[in-house]
């Protein structure tokens, strides 16, 4: 490549210089070709990983069911909150809000294959369809509910403590996460509070059998108030929903003659229900059902 | 410069040019190709979206019938007649579910009458711009007063 001060010398530096920079250009394109079509620096296994996340849940979320998800290679899912909603970053990319979508999982997650379940939340009419993901089981101990989700999430994992309640807060916990419940008979169903840091912690109320299981996964005070946000906001505006429904029920021109609703004296308009998460209880979905009962007995249309 | 060395630098040029030539074709060809295979991906993902939004709002709790608790495979007519003032008052909350999309809205076979029984359209969300791709799936209403079902079709205008 020498430049030589002779004739001849000026056609071979021309060669020289065409050869390098078609060569750079040749390079670039294979960089850019290669850069296009593989995993650069793990931005395109984030973007799949959450498209199929978010496909499979839009896919199990009005549905009860318990599936796996593999990925084939390991993955990183952490689960935040931001401003009251759930948002997913995956392999610490990407920032995803949910979608109004309610999902327990442990704050980090990371492996290659995801346990993923649902199960819905009845209050007594059905709010949503909880989604609950994970690695590694849990160590159970206590007086731990028989529900074959809680079967399912047994493992060798973090232990936590089941009791029955006692209305005792969180004195009497040890140094373990606690879960305290009643059953109703009646209804199937649990209602009780969360200790997340045993005695060091303030209890944290919850209603039903599926926000029970997401205390399990859930591994923070934080992690589980922000998912209670997105229930809070999903009770409020199904229960606004069946309110409408009733009212139309109310107004409607075909039905009063085949119904009594004053059974009882409970009907359409005594159907009034606390939207308050932390207020709900046994009580309060026992007498919307029997409102619901009594109308559907007496021949109305019921509310749910 | 000698005859042979202009020659050469003749020849130079023109294997430069005609490189030059047939590296700008590959590049136009790759990037056609390339923005063909983007345009089929994003047309393939939306299709899953808006197919899985379908499937979303037949299972909601604010759309479907039920009995005392348990749940069929139809549209309670009463709840959609109420759901668009809901919507309205929570539309942020159902921006998030619904996503992008420009309108959903169910259409009923019309019958003469005056009541909600009656009405042709439930308008469910957003408002109509006529842009966009529609996505539709059939859907059973159910009209609880009246213990009568009729036939919709549900449709979403999607983005592209």
């Amino acid at each position: 490549m020498v430049l030589r001060l002779n004739r001849k010398g000026i056609a071979i530096s021309f060669n020289w210089i065409f050869s390098m920079i078609a060569g750079v250009l040749i390079l670039i394109f294979l960089v850019y070709f290669a850069v296009q079509n593989t995993d650069l620096f793990g931005n395109v296994t984030s973007k799949v990983v959450s498209e199929e996340l978010e496909i499979l849940f839009s896919g199990i979320e009005t549905i009860k069911t318990k599936t796996s998800l593999n990925f084939d290679k390991n993955v990183e899912l952490r689960f935040s909150c931001n401003q009251g909603k759930q948002v997913l970053n995956v392999n610490g990319k990407s920032g995803n809000s949910l979608k109004g979508k309610i999902v327990f999982a442990p704050n980090i997650v990371e492996s290659d294959v995801f346990n993923i379940a649902t199960q819905p939340w009845n209050v007594p009419f059905r709010v949503a369809n909880f989604i609950y993901l994970w690695d590694e089981g849990y160590e159970f101990s206590g007086d731990a509910p028989e529900i074959d989700l809680i079967e399912e999430l047994r493992g060798n994992g973090e232990k936590i403590v089941f009791a029955l309640d006692n209305n005792a807060g969180c004195a009497n916990s040890g140094n373990l996460k606690t879960i305290y419940y009643t059953h109703d008979e009646d209804l199937d169903d649990y209602q009780g509070y969360v200790c997340f840091e045993g005695q060091r912690s303030s209890p944290v109320r919850f209603y039903g059998k599926a926000m029970m299981i997401g205390a399990v996964l859930s591994d923070s005070y934080e992690n589980f108030e922000c998912v209670k946000t997105g229930i809070q906001k999903r009770l409020e505006v199904v229960n606004d929903i069946y309110y409408k429904k009733s009212q139309k029920m109310i107004a409607s021109p075909v039905d009063i003659d085949n119904c009594n609703p004053q059974i009882n004296g409970l009907s359409y308009t005594d159907a009034e229900y606390s939207t308050d998460l932390n207020l709900l209880d046994f009580d309060n979905v026992k007498r919307f059902e029997s409102i619901n009962n009594n109308l559907v007995r007496g021949g109305c249309v019921g509310i749910y | 410069m000698t005859k042979k060395g202009q020659l050469e630098m003749g020849i130079t040029l023109m294997v430069i040019i005609i490189f030059m030539v047939i590296l700008i074709a590959s590049l136009i060809l790759y990037f056609r190709f390339t923005y063909t295979q983007i345009e089929e991906n994003k047309e393939s993902i939306l299709d899953q979206r808006y197919n899985s939004l379908l499937n979303v709002i037949i299972g909601l709790p604010e759309f479907r019938c039920s009995k005392a608790g348990v749940e069929s495979e139809c549209l309670d007519a009463s709840k959609l007649d109420g759901f668009r003032e809901v919507s309205d008052s929570n539309s942020d909350y159902y921006k998030t579910i619904f996503g992008d999309v420009e309108e959903i809205w169910i259409e009923v076979i019309p019958e003469n009458g005056k009541d909600y029984y009656d009405q042709i359209e439930y308008n469910i969300y957003g408002g109509s711009n006529g842009k966009g791709v529609i996505y539709s799936v059939p859907v059973s209403l159910f009209y609880p007063d009246y213990k009568k079902y009729k036939i919709g079709i549900l449709k979403i205008r999607g983005i592209l």
